[in-house]
């Protein structure tokens, strides 16, 4: 059998009840049978026979990795929901167009921007 | 915004990926899926923190020799306890890996394993903190007595484990068996990687040697077995070679143990008898081919070690009977001259070699009728002396000394 420390990502230091808490949301979240009952096959395992416990703790690697926090912060949502782009966002700005070296006139009436 | 959280994140990464690069190195390429659990990589983060950083990062950028070497510099008595615990089953599950295909790499593994336990034994005060947290305080002394596991011999349960292994094997002779035969032999070893004292090398000594001899007396039983049922039936001369030959086997699956060697010894002189009192020197001569690098193997323990005097009558007396089949004049006196070595006072050795010198003599000095060279008289008499020396009652002795004082009477001498 697996260690069982191992598979469920238990600490043997925490102590009995630790494992039964840590196991009981194991078992509330899987839906395959099979795995509930491996899940009550390592409770029982590690806490009903104090020995076998201690034996699986000898035998299990110790935690000595760096704690892990929580993920980065979440990206802020936009506040404008997300739609194509309309014609107005796409042209380009007078100071772009001039940016881009195009002769600058004064706007007319019938400028098509002035439209959108 | 790069935190402390995202350089852990990245450490426990990097330390996955120089994990997986370790045991492929120790396992012939093998990837640690399956064979270890995710938080083994805390053995290369507990390395960091043990002053193996820089051979850490040597492996990160590819190169996991300086890191492997590190690991494994002696004595492992000098590092953390907690590198230790992963050391332990770090090397375990790399023994298991291999020990069905690379039964002698496995041994290796398994004892860096028991090194690993020996020396976090002898710390004490992990283990110890370790069952305190895991049992809870205990209410009575004797509930104690029954779960505890004294730190010094948690080692002890690989030991045992190894000794289960190769029970299991001794019918089918497993390469598994041997890996756990190899590891429970290499026990010096073992206490010199770790750093033990003495006492501890003592201690774990015997009982890989206990669990060893369990084993192995478990596969010779199987040959056991089968020559008692032959000689029930009275065919141990015509079929006790056939059944031996296994034992050839259990010797090398045990890695050249001497105990296979004392008991085929002891086994191949009640067939060896049966078959030289009928005369059948070629029978005999089939009978002994096999096993002679047993024998080289046996007088070669007992050379070294005259202390192993128990079995060197035993060792000896192969020794004759390879001189009594062999054709070769100078291979017979070379066996027998082997024989009076191991035992120096075997009985049938000092005859045989007696007789065989007395024959070395006669064709000296027959060979000297008319004209006595001096250097091969003195040759002839040195012979005759360390026959008669050997063996006074032999035989041949009286004719050989008439012949070499007709010798020593010739008119001409060169």
């Amino acid at each position: 059998m697996e260690n069982p420390f191992e598979r469920y990502d238990l600490d043997p230091r925490e102590g009995i009840q630790a494992i039964t808490e840590r196991l009981r949301e194991l078992a509330e979240d899987a839906t395959d049978p099979a795995e509930r009952e491996r899940i009550r096959a390592a409770w029982e395992e590690l806490t009903v026979h104090p020995a076998r416990r201690l034996r699986a703790a000898l035998f299990a690697f110790p935690e000595t990795r760096p704690p892990l926090a929580g993920p980065p912060p979440a990206v802020r949502a936009r506040s404008v929901e997300s739609r194509p782009p309309s014609l107005y966002e796409m042209a380009a700005r007078p100071s772009v167009r001039a940016a881009l070296g195009r002769v600058e006139a004064p706007l007319a009436a019938s400028d098509p921007l002035d439209d959108i | 915004m790069w935190r402390a959280e995202d350089e852990a994140l990245l450490e426990r990464l990097e330390d996955e990926l120089v994990l997986e690069r370790l045991f492929a190195h120790h396992t012939g390429g093998r990837r640690t899926e399956g064979l270890l659990p995710a938080r083994a990589a805390g053995l290369v983060a507990s390395a960091r923190r043990a002053g193996g950083a820089a051979h850490v990062a040597t492996a990160l950028a590819g190169d996991v020799v300086p890191l492997v070497r590190w690991l494994d510099e002696p004595p492992l008595s000098a590092r953390p306890a907690e590198l230790l615990h992963h050391l332990a089953l770090y090397h375990a599950a790399g023994a298991r890996a291999l020990e069905d295909v690379a039964p002698d790499a496995a041994a290796n593994a398994w004892t860096r394993a028991m090194a690993a336990w020996l020396a976090l034994g002898a710390e004490r005060t992990y283990l110890a903190a370790l069952e305190q947290a895991v049992l809870g305080p205990r209410t009575t002394a004797r509930a104690d007595k029954d779960l505890r596991i004294p730190p010094e011999r948690v080692v002890f349960e690989l030991v045992s484990d190894l000794g289960k292994r190769a029970l299991a094997s001794a019918r089918d002779l497993a390469p598994r068996g041997r890996a756990a035969l190899l590891g429970l032999g290499w026990v010096d070893q073992v206490a010199q990687l770790a750093g033990a004292s003495p006492a501890e090398a003592r201690g774990l000594h015997l009982e890989a040697d206990r669990r060893r001899t369990a084993a192995i007396d478990a596969a010779l039983a199987l040959v056991g077995d089968a020559l008692e049922e032959a000689n029930t039936r009275g065919a141990l001369a015509t079929e006790g070679r056939a059944i031996l030959e296994r034992a050839v086997v259990v010797w090398g699956w045990s890695g050249h143990d001497e105990a296979v060697e004392q008991w085929v010894t002891d086994q191949l002189g009640t067939i060896g008898w049966e078959l030289h009192r009928a005369r059948s020197w070629d029978a005999l001569r089939r009978l002994l081919e096999p096993f002679r690098p047993m024998f080289e193997s046996l007088a070669a323990r007992i050379e070294r070690d005259p202390t192993k005097i128990a079995f060197s009558s035993h060792c000896a007396q192969m020794f004759v009977f390879l001189s009594d089949v062999e054709g070769d004049h100078d291979t017979r006196r070379a066996y027998a001259e082997r024989a009076v070595r191991v035992c120096p006072t075997h009985r049938n050795g000092r005859l045989v070699l007696a007789s065989l010198l007395c024959d070395d003599a006669l064709a000296k000095l027959r060979s000297m009728t008319l004209v006595v060279r001096r250097d091969e008289l003195a040759q002839a008499e040195a012979l005759v002396a360390r026959a008669e020396k050997l063996y006074p009652q032999l035989r041949e002795l009286p004719e050989v000394k008439s012949t070499l004082e007709r010798v020593r009477k010739a008119p001409l001498s060169i």
